[in-house]
């Protein structure tokens, strides 16, 4: 069984090993993507990974559209639009699909206003403060979970 | 490696948890169990009904872990704020540890944004701990949590 995986990256992700190290990490977002490609290569199955970030909150928008019908889990780290974005929690809500929120670090030890996810009502489950291992461990369990359904 | 995992208020009986009335905390032991053999982690599973217990254990025994899973479903309805914080204190400077959950417990996160106490029932909020947090994934909420913890601290086993 092959699945079609969608993973999200929203604003400032595209800065991962340079913005805030402390917190975030010194991995680039491309050296996080190269990990989950041989992560789903090791696990066999011939599953589908499409690796997207933006800073644009429309495009992760179209993206989640894009993704109904066609793709069968989304792990999404939506940063600072986690917080803010009605607009990407409508189009989660529209997409069928398994749901997976992320966090590299976890917004709940932060300041208040990271406290309130507008992803999370519309995720299946929700994986934060596991540093950038988190995309590996989600992923896998992504990956797990569609398997239980099919 | 040892490993403490701790389970709160509530998860003696799960018949009533909705999507996961069929497991039974003897289930999730056992397949923590097994994903601690794998790894090589020892494992110290424990359950109490009284949530002042689980401050206890981590005021008392977490010294003698590497790192902590923690379930505290049922703290929030059953102790005070002051308690609740009592339990985030007692995290504070201790071992890395990730707070895990059967049922995605955010997902009525919105309905409670601007309701008074929505921050004391919402996750554990320590000021100085390396704290994960996974929920939603029944029992995988626990062995992500064990996998997870095990690849942080095995380059310091690994170098120690």
């Amino acid at each position: 069984m092959s699945f079609r995986l969608l993973v999200l990256n929203g604003p400032n992700l595209n800065l991962l090993g340079t913005r805030e190290p402390e917190i975030y990490g010194h991995d680039t977002l491309a050296d996080v993507e190269a990990r989950c490609h041989a992560l789903l290569a090791a696990m066999g199955g011939n599953h589908e990974l499409v690796f997207r970030q933006s800073n644009h909150e429309g495009e992760l928008v179209t993206w989640i559209q894009q993704a109904i019908g066609t793709v069968d889990g989304i792990m999404i780290n939506a940063g600072a639009y986690t917080h803010t974005s009605v607009a990407i929690h409508d189009a989660l809500r529209a997409y069928q699909g398994q749901t997976i929120e992320l966090h590299i670090s976890n917004p709940h030890l932060r300041e208040p206003f990271r406290h309130v996810s507008y992803v999370a009502p519309a995720a299946d489950a929700v994986i934060a403060g596991l540093g950038v291992a988190g995309y590996e461990h989600g992923l896998e369990i992504l990956v797990r979970k569609l398997g239980e359904k099919a | 490696m040892k490993m403490l995992i701790l389970n709160g208020p509530g998860l003696a009986d799960l018949s009533g948890l909705d999507g996961y009335a069929d497991i039974t905390l003897g289930a999730i032991k056992d397949a923590c169990a097994q994903q601690c053999a794998t790894l090589g982690v020892d494992l110290d599973f424990r359950h109490t009904e009284d949530a002042q217990q689980i401050k206890t254990w981590l005021d008392e025994d977490l010294g003698g872990f590497d790192a902590l899973v923690l379930n505290p479903q049922g703290v929030a309805a059953t102790v005070s704020q002051a308690d609740r914080r009592g339990i985030e204190n007692a995290l504070d400077n201790r071992v890395p540890a990730v707070e895990v959950h059967l049922s995605q417990t955010l997902a009525n996160a919105l309905a409670n944004v601007s309701t008074d106490g929505a921050e004391a029932a919402g996750p554990l909020r320590p000021s100085n701990c390396d704290l994960g947090f996974v929920s939603g994934l029944g029992i995988n909420s626990y062995l992500l949590a064990i996998k997870a913890l095990h690849r942080r601290l095995q380059p310091l086993a690994e170098s120690a």
